[in-house]
């Protein structure tokens, strides 16, 4: 269980992450938290903006994706540092944004996590269920079990919990492939419905454009969380080949998971069930009648899920890891495990808020409770999105090319980062369509959480902590 | 039998937090708390193959 490490260290030494990852490491920790989302949670753009709106969503929401994968390769691979989007923020901007971007990481994480263990508990009910049990089996300890185990695991050691998840999360991503072939999805005559995306233009369109626009809020379930490859950064044994690598591989499997997922269903369920289903691709099994397709989706649900929820944990920590260690928040939080090389104390702390927003909208009997949740964790998400635009263009302003190496150079530039900049600002008119309110209740928070850096936090801030990566003095400076 | 994995689950998360936290509470009593609080954040030297052997074993 415990990762390789050079034993204890010595006092007299200074004390790093442990760099073990490779580029497949990479991959497995950003879709590792992402593929949850073609399980469940991504056809709520069927309900809002039909069938089509639903593919064109995970196609422009792919192009969002796209464009901040390879921004982050960019950035990663020059700073390669814990934090990820934070440190680049501070690099690039300076205190108060880093610690916004910070604060949206580690909610954006510590959300989904607890999201992911709401689910957990909530499919080995289902389970219990299909195995004749007429109890009800309660929620609260199968999701603090997966909380406290995933969190054990990476408190030992970043290489056995990536590489665990590497395992879970390409037997997902295989579950998906099996449910292909198993109908035959190249043949739609064989077991698939097609008749619904075809003839009058409202089978797949029933909300015209707007509907569209609507879906683009959910179509971020089909990658939310692949920025997250960032945070392992300093845990690379060479970040500036791991970090492009990995991603890239990252948002191209996500991209044909999506395509795949959205064709499967589409062919199986009809739209108006699909729009609410719970567990889609579940549901497109046992459609299917196979007692083996049923089986394998089942344990690739509760895989891509353990999978999402191990990733949330590893980056949440690090973002809350690296904000201790620059004094953005008490430094206790900035240690350093002496013989597991992991931020330990980062790890333990958010333990406990993981499981309380795990367990609140069971304790309190409100399910809408978890959509705001998972809410809070998307919006959390595309503010540092729409952050990263801004820190890009300063960030080849202040290091133009040839002046520091980089590991990835992003090509046709300044394209990617308007892209990204007008998609995001398109998927925020799109949340706000649907969740206005909790979109302003959640930047009334992020306010007050930069009121309160400023006029207490800032005094303790490192002064030094603005540029550690060893590039050069950036240009005016 | 469903009630008896319930409290197995309670058992088994309380006993890992427990184990924890006792470790959590230990290096901080062990080690020096200047020398925990601060690690090094870049560090280019590339890891050694001794590292990679380690990380694959």
């Amino acid at each position: 269980m415990q990762d390789a490490a050079p034993g204890p260290a010595r006092q007299e030494e200074h004390l790093s992450l442990l760099k073990v990852l490779s580029p497949v490491h990479i991959w497995a920790l950003g879709v590792g938290i992402v593929l949850v989302g073609e399980f469940m949670g991504w056809n709520f753009t069927v309900e809002k903006g039909g069938m089509y709106g639903s593919l064109i969503a995970a196609w422009v929401v792919g192009l969002l994706y796209t464009s901040l994968v390879m921004i982050n390769s960019e950035i990663t691979s020059t700073i390669p540092a814990a934090g990820g989007q934070y440190a680049q923020a501070k690099h690039t901007i300076g205190p108060l944004m880093a610690f916004n971007v910070g604060l949206y990481l580690t909610m954006a994480y510590t959300m989904l996590e607890a999201a992911n263990a709401n689910v957990l508990s909530y499919l080995l009910t289902e389970l219990s269920g299909l195995l004749g049990s007429s109890e009800g089996l309660s929620a609260y300890p199968f999701a603090t079990l997966a909380i406290v185990a995933l969190a054990f695991l990476n408190y030992r050691g970043v290489f056995t919990s990536l590489s665990i998840n590497f395992v879970i999360t390409a037997f997902a991503f295989l579950t998906i492939i099996a449910l292909f072939i198993g109908i035959q999805a190249w043949n739609p005559g064989a077991n698939m419905f097609l008749d619904g995306l075809t003839g009058e233009v409202a089978n797949g369109l029933p909300y015209g454009w707007i509907g569209v626009i609507a879906a683009f809020q959910f179509g971020m379930w089909y990658y939310l969380g692949i920025e997250g490859t960032a945070q392992a950064a300093e845990e690379c044994r060479s970040a500036s080949r791991s970090i492009p690598l990995g991603s890239m591989a990252g948002i191209v499997t996500l991209i044909i998971a999506a395509t795949l997922t959205w064709y499967v269903c589409a062919g199986l369920l009809p739209w108006q069930y699909l729009g609410t289903a719970i567990t889609p691709l579940f549901d497109a099994a046992r459609v299917a009648d196979s007692d083996v397709l049923i089986i394998l989706l089942l344990l690739g649900t509760l895989c891509a899920t353990l999978a999402s929820a191990n990733g949330c944990i590893n980056d949440a920590s690090r973002a809350w890891f690296s904000m201790g260690r620059d004094r953005y928040l008490p430094a206790w939080f900035g240690a350093v495990h002496p013989r597991y090389r992991t931020p330990f104390r980062a790890i333990v702390f958010l333990i406990p808020v993981a499981i309380a927003f795990a367990i609140l909208p069971v304790l309190l009997n409100n399910p809408t409770l978890l959509s705001t949740v998972i809410t809070f964790s998307i919006l959390s998400g595309l503010l540092g999105y729409s952050f990263m635009v801004p820190n890009f263009f300063r960030f080849r302003k202040l290091w133009p090319l040839g002046a520091v190496r980089r590991g990835y150079v992003l090509p046709f530039h300044p394209l990617p980062a308007v892209a990204l900049g007008l998609l995001s600002a398109m998927v925020f008119f799109a949340t706000f369509l649907g969740y206005g309110t909790v979109l302003l209740s959640i930047l009334a928070f992020y306010f007050l959480a930069s009121i309160w850096f400023v006029v207490r936090r800032y005094k303790y801030v490192k002064r030094g902590a603005q540029f550690t990566a060893p590039l050069p003095r950036p240009k005016g400076y | 039998m469903w009630s008896a994995l319930e409290i197995a689950a309670w058992v088994l998360s309380a006993g890992i937090a427990l184990w924890m936290v006792a470790d959590l509470v230990r290096v901080g009593r062990e080690y020096d708390e200047d020398f925990l609080t601060t690690a090094v954040e870049i560090d280019n030297v590339p890891a050694s193959m001794d590292d990679e052997e380690d990380g694959v074993g």
